[in-house]
C-alpha cells in the first residue's frame, strides 16, 4: 500500500494520504486520552513521598478496613455471580428451550435490568424493601407483625440486589449460545435413547458451559465494578467494597492510597476477563458459525409448566416492572410513606424538579456530555474501525486493541486515572465539566469500536469495489455506498453510548465538582441525603428517557440491537 | 475494444509467490477464460487488472494504456481504468432500487439525465429484468440479482468487462442460461471479456480460446475450446476437461498392452515402445459382449441418457458410459458382477512419468 518514492496518481495518493492522516490523529488522540491516563495509575501507585516504593500497597493491607475492603469485594462479587449464574442459565433454559408460554415478552422482561442503571434499582429496591418500604408495609399490615425478617441494608441485600442486576449477563450469553447451536446434537442424543432431562444434564448444558462460565465472569466484573448498589446500600451497614473505600479515600483526600486500591481493583477484574475470555473461545468450537437460524427444539414440561411459568413471571416482574412502579409511585406520592390513595397523588415533585436550578443544570450537563460522548466515540471508532476491518492497515489494528482495552478496566479506576492525568498543567481539567468527558470517552470508546467493527463486517468489500469500478472515487464510494449502508448501525450504536453516558454514575461521582453535576450525582446525592422523591422523581424522567432510547434502537437496527 | 496485455507479472503475499512471471495477451473482442483450481492466483490476476492489487513486479497494459506498473509502483485507480466487473456475490446495493443500482455509473460520470434514463432502461431491459426497475435487491431472486450486477457492469460501456465466477452462486439451469446471455451481450457490446472460473463446462461454452491453470499458478495451455478438448498437452489438461479414465499401458511396436497383463488394447499405437499412459473418456469405452478384453462390471448408475458403468480391469478402474437407446436396442445392459468386454474407440497417449505424478 505505501510507496516508497510517490509515484502515484493524484487521485490514489490524496486517498492514501488522506487514510493515513485519519488514522496518525486517531493515534495521537487514543495515546492523549486513553494510554496517557491508564499509565499514570499503576506509576503513581508505586510511587509514595518522594520516590518509588510499595508504602501505598502496605497500606492497603496494613489497615485492616482496606485489606477488608478488597476481600469484600472478591467474597460479594462472587456470591453474586454464583447465584446470577444458576438464575441465569435456569432462565434461558427454560425461556429459549422449553414449552413455557409468553416467552418473547419474557426474555424482553428479563432484559430490562440490563437497561436499568443500577443505582437506580437499588434505590427502587430499598422503596420496596426497606424499613419503610411498600412490601415491607405489607408484610407487616398481613402479619401483624412489627418488623419484617430482612434488611435490605447489609450484606445480602447488596448481594441480592446486584445479582438482580447481573443475572441478564449470563442470560443473554447463554440465550445466544443456546441459539446458536446446532439442533442435531440433541437431536442425536434423544436417538440415542435420552429423555429430555437427560439430553439437557448430558450434551446442552456440557455444550453450553463454556458460555455459562464465560457470562457467569461477566457478572463478576459487573459486580466487583460496580459502586451505585454498595454505595447506597452498605454505607448504613458499614459494610465496605473496593469502589466505595476508594471513594472514601477520595473524600480525605488520600490519593495514593486510592491509586493503590485501584490498581488492586483493576487487576482483579483484569485476570476474570482474561479467563472470561477463554471460556468465550471455548464456546465458539460448538457452535454453528453458519449464522443461519436454526429451530431449536423445544422440551415439554408438562405439569411443571405452569408452576415454572409462574416463576418465571414472577422474576421477570421484580427485575423489571416492580422496581419501575416503585420509582413512579414514590415519585407521585405526597409525602414518603403516605397512604396509598388517589387522593395522595401529586406531581408537586416533578415541578419541584423542572424549578431546581441543579437538576435543571445536571439534566443539561448530562445531555451535552452524552451527545458529546457519543458523537466524539462513534466518529474515532468509525475511523479505527474502517481502517482495520476494510483497509485492513495494521496500524489500525493496534488502534483497534488500544481503543478496546479500556473495556478491561473498571470505572473507578478509570476516574482515577482522570484525575491523575488532568488536575496538573498543563492540561487542568478537573473541577470542569470536560474532565468527565474525557472519562466517558475512554469508558465508551470500546463499546463503539465494537459496534462499528460489527457493522462493517457485514459490508461486504466488493460492495465498494463495485463502486470504484463504476468509477467511483474513494471519496464517493464512501459517501453514496458506505455510509448509507452503515448508517443505521452508526445511529443504533450512537444511542447505546449516548444511553449509558446520560446516567452515568460510578465515574462522575468521583469527578464532578460544584455546578458541573450529572444526573446520576444528583440522584445519588438526592438518595443519600434522604430526598427520597426527589431521587425518585429524577430517576422515573431518567427511566422514561431509556425507555424510548431503546425503542429508537430497536426501530433503527430492525431489532438487531438493543439494550 | 481493448486488447489486454500482462507482461511478466510477479506478486506475493508474504513469502508466498502467487503470481510468478506472468504474461499473456487478451486480444480486443475476445472472450478469454482463465480456468484453474482454486488458490492457482487467476483471482489475483483479474483483482490486478481491475486496480484493486498492484503487481510488485510487471506493468499491465489495457488498450496503449500503461495502467499498473511493479517496478514504477504505479497504479491507476480502479475507476479510472473503464472496465466493468461482475464479482461472484453479484454485490448488487442493498440500499439501492434496480435502476440506481445501474444508473449508478452514469450519475458517476454526469451523464445528462435524459441519456441517463434512456441507457439504464435499455441496459435493465436488454438483462430481461424490465419492469423491476423499482425494486429492492433482496425482493429479487440471486439470478435476477446476478443481471443487475451484469447490466450495471455494462452500461457505462466499459472496453473490458472482468467477471469473477459470476454463475458459481446459481443453480444448473441458471447458471446455463447466464452462460449464453453473458455471450449474447458480448458480441452485442463488443466487449473484451475475461472470465475467471473452475468450472470447465462453463469455459468450454463461452470461451474464444481458454487458459488452464494448474495448483502451483503455472500455464498449462493456452488455446480454443475444442483444442483443449482434443489436443490437450499433457494428462492435466486432459482430466481437467472432462471425466477421464486413465491407464498404463505397455508399448511393443505398435500394439499396446495393458500393464501387467497380455491384454491387447489398440494395435494402433503410433507411439514410442515403453511405458506409456493411454487416456480415454467414458463415452469412447465401447461395451459388448463379444470383442475386447475382459472386464467386470462394479457398479450400475441408470441417469436418464445413459447408462454410466464402473469396470474393474483387473486392478484397474474404468468408467463407460452407455446411450440408453443403444443399450437397449442392442440388448447390452449389464448387472454388476457380470462379465462384459470393452474396446477403446479414442485414445490419447500420454507420458507415463508426467501422468503418473498428476493423474494416477
Amino acid at each position: 500500500m505505501s510507496s516508497p518514492n510517490g509515484k502515484l496518481t493524484a487521485r490514489e495518493s490524496n486517498a492514501l494520504d488522506m487514510r493515513y492522516v485519519f488514522l496518525a490523529l486517531t493515534g495521537a488522540l487514543f495515546v492523549g486520552i486513553i494510554v496517557y491516563p491508564l499509565y499514570h495509575v499503576l506509576a503513581k501507585s508505586f510511587v509514595s513521598g518522594s520516590g518509588l516504593s510499595l508504602a501505598n500497597y502496605v497500606k492497603v493491607f496494613s489497615n485492616p478496613t482496606n485489606f477488608k475492603a478488597l476481600w469484600n469485594s472478591i467474597w460479594m462479587s462472587a456470591t453474586t455471580s454464583v447465584i446470577a449464574m444458576v438464575a441465569g442459565t435456569s432462565l434461558a433454559l427454560f425461556v429459549i428451550r422449553t414449552d413455557i408460554p409468553c416467552k418473547n415478552l419474557l426474555r424482553i422482561m428479563l432484559l430490562m435490568p440490563y437497561a436499568i442503571p443500577p443505582f437506580i434499582g437499588a434505590i427502587a429496591w430499598t422503596q420496596l424493601f426497606g424499613p419503610a418500604g411498600y412490601i415491607s408495609k405489607a408484610y407487616i399490615n398481613l402479619f401483624g407483625s412489627y418488623d419484617v425478617p430482612w434488611n435490605i441494608y447489609s450484606t445480602g441485600g447488596i448481594v441480592l440486589v446486584m445479582a438482580m442486576y447481573q443475572f441478564p449477563v449470563v442470560f443473554i450469553t447463554v440465550s445466544g449460545a443456546l441459539g446458536r447451536l446446532d439442533p442435531s446434537f440433541e437431536e442425536a442424543s434423544r436417538m440415542s435413547g435420552a429423555n429430555a432431562f437427560k439430553t439437557m444434564r448430558d450434551v446442552t448444558i456440557p455444550l453450553v458451559m463454556p458460555s455459562i462460565m464465560a457470562g457467569t465472569l461477566l457478572a463478576f466484573v459487573g459486580a466487583i465494578s460496580n459502586f451505585g448498589i454498595p454505595a447506597l446500600l452498605g454505607f448504613r451497614a458499614r459494610f465496605y467494597v473496593l469502589t466505595t473505600r476508594i471513594y472514601s479515600a477520595l473524600a480525605i483526600p488520600d490519593m495514593p492510597l486510592a491509586t493503590a486500591m485501584a490498581v488492586l481493583l483493576a487487576i482483579t477484574a483484569g485476570a476474570a476477563l482474561f479467563v472470561q475470555i477463554k471460556f468465550e473461545k471455548g464456546q465458539s468450537r460448538y457452535t454453528v458459525i453458519s449464522g443461519k437460524s436454526v429451530r431449536p427444539q423445544t422440551i415439554s414440561l408438562g405439569k411443571w409448566r405452569m408452576p415454572i411459568f409462574f416463576m418465571v413471571v414472577a422474576v421477570s416482574l421484580f427485575a423489571s416492572i416492580v422496581p419501575m412502579a416503585s420509582m413512579l409511585l414514590t415519585s407521585v406520592l405526597k409525602y414518603w410513606g403516605a397512604p396509598i390513595k388517589l387522593s395522595n397523588l401529586t406531581l408537586k415533585h416533578f415541578s419541584y424538579v423542572f424549578n431546581l436550578e441543579m437538576a435543571r443544570r445536571a439534566l443539561k450537563n448530562s445531555f451535552i456530555l452524552a451527545v458529546l460522548a457519543a458523537t466524539v466515540t462513534m466518529a474515532l471508532g468509525a475511523v479505527v474501525s474502517y481502517m482495520s476491518v476494510k483497509a485492513k492497515m495494521k496500524a489500525a489494528v493496534v488502534l483497534d486493541i488500544v481503543g478496546t482495552f479500556p473495556y478491561a478496566v473498571p470505572c473507578t479506576v478509570i476516574a482515577i486515572a482522570m484525575i491523575l492525568a488532568w488536575s496538573k498543567p498543563p492540561i487542568m481539567l478537573y473541577g470542569t465539566l470536560w474532565i468527565m468527558l474525557a472519562a466517558y470517552l475512554v469508558r465508551y470508546m470500546p463499546f463503539s469500536i465494537r459496534t462499528t467493527r460489527a457493522t462493517l463486517q457485514q459490508i461486504h468489500s466488493s460492495l465498494e469495489e463495485a463502486a470504484r469500478m463504476s468509477g467511483a472515487g474513494w471519496l464517493q464510494t464512501m459517501r453514496h455506498i458506505v455510509v448509507p449502508l452503515i448508517k443505521p448501525g452508526l445511529i443504533a450504536g450512537w444511542i447505546l453510548v449516548f444511553m449509558p453516558a446520560f446516567r452515568e454514575l460510578t465515574m462522575s461521582v468521583l469527578l464532578w465538582s460544584q455546578g458541573n453535576e450529572t444526573i446520576g450525582v444528583v440522584i445519588y446525592n438526592m438518595q443519600d441525603a434522604g430526598n427520597t422523591q426527589i431521587a425518585a422523581a429524577i430517576s422515573s424522567i431518567v427511566l422514561l428517557l431509556i425507555l424510548v432510547g431503546n425503542v429508537i434502537v430497536r426501530k433503527v437496527s430492525k431489532g438487531q440491537v438493543g439494550l | 475494444m481493448a486488447q489486454i496485455v500482462l507482461k511478466n507479472i510477479w506478486k506475493s503475499y508474504g513469502k508466498k509467490d502467487v503470481v510468478k512471471d506472468f504474461s499473456m495477451t487478451i486480444d480486443d473482442g475476445e472472450c478469454f477464460t482463465f480456468l484453474g483450481p482454486s488458490g492457482c492466483g487467476k483471482t489475483v490476476i483479474l483483482r490486478m487488472i481491475a486496480g484493486f492489487e498492484r503487481p510488485d513486479r510487471g506493468e499491465i497494459y489495457i488498450g496503449d494504456r500503461l495502467v499498473a506498473s511493479g517496478e514504477k509502483h504505479y497504479s491507476l485507480p480502479p475507476e479510472s481504468r473503464d472496465i466493468g466487473v461482475v464479482f461472484q456475490d453479484y454485490a448488487v446495493w442493498p440500499h439501492k432500487t434496480v435502476f440506481q443500482n445501474v444508473a449508478y455509473p452514469l450519475q458517476i460520470k454526469r451523464v445528462h439525465k435524459e441519456e441517463l434514463k434512456q441507457r439504464t432502461n435499455t441496459a435493465v431491459a436488454q438483462v430481461g429484468l424490465k419492469n423491476y426497475e423499482k425494486r429492492y435487491p433482496y425482493q429479487l431472486s440471486g439470478g435476477q440479482q446476478q443481471r443487475v450486477a451484469l447490466a450495471r457492469a455494462l452500461v457505462p460501456r466499459p472496453s473490458v468487462l472482468l467477471l469473477d465466477e459470476p454463475l458459481n452462486n446459481l443453480d444448473a439451469n441458471l447458471r446455463e442460461e447466464m452462460r449464453f446471455e453473458i455471450k449474447i451481450l458480448q458480441r452485442e457490446y463488443g466487449v473484451t471479456v475475461l472470465y475467471v472460473t473452475h468450472d470447465q463446462d462453463v469455459a468450454l461454452a463461452i470461451s474464444d480460446r481458454i487458459l488452464v491453470f494448474d495448483k502451483n499458478g503455472s500455464i498449462r495451455q493456452v488455446g480454443r475450446p475444442e483444442e483443449l478438448y482434443e489436443n490437450p498437452n499433457d494428462s492435466y489438461i486432459y482430466k481437467f476437461m472432462g471425466v477421464s479414465n486413465f491407464l498404463p499401458a505397455d508399448v511393443r511396436d505398435g500394439k499396446a498392452y495393458l500393464k501387467g497383463t497380455g491384454d491387447l488394447i489398440s494395435d494402433q499405437a503410433l507411439v514410442n515402445n515403453g511405458d506409456m499412459t493411454l487416456a480415454s473418456r467414458p463415452s469412447d469405452v465401447i461395451l459388448s459382449r463379444e470383442n475386447g478384453i475382459v472386464a467386470k462390471v462394479m457398479r450400475v448408475a441408470y441417469l436418464g441418457s445413459n447408462f454410466d458403468y464402473r469396470l474393474s480391469l483387473g486392478a484397474f478402474e474404468v468408467r463407460a458410459q452407455m446411450d440408453t437407446h443403444d443399450a437397449l436396442a442392442q440388448r447390452l445392459i449389464f448387472e454388476p458382477g457380470e462379465e462384459c468386454r470393452i474396446t477403446l474407440n479414442k485414445i490419447t497417449w500420454f507420458d507415463a512419468e508426467q501422468a503418473k505424478e498428476e493423474v494416477l
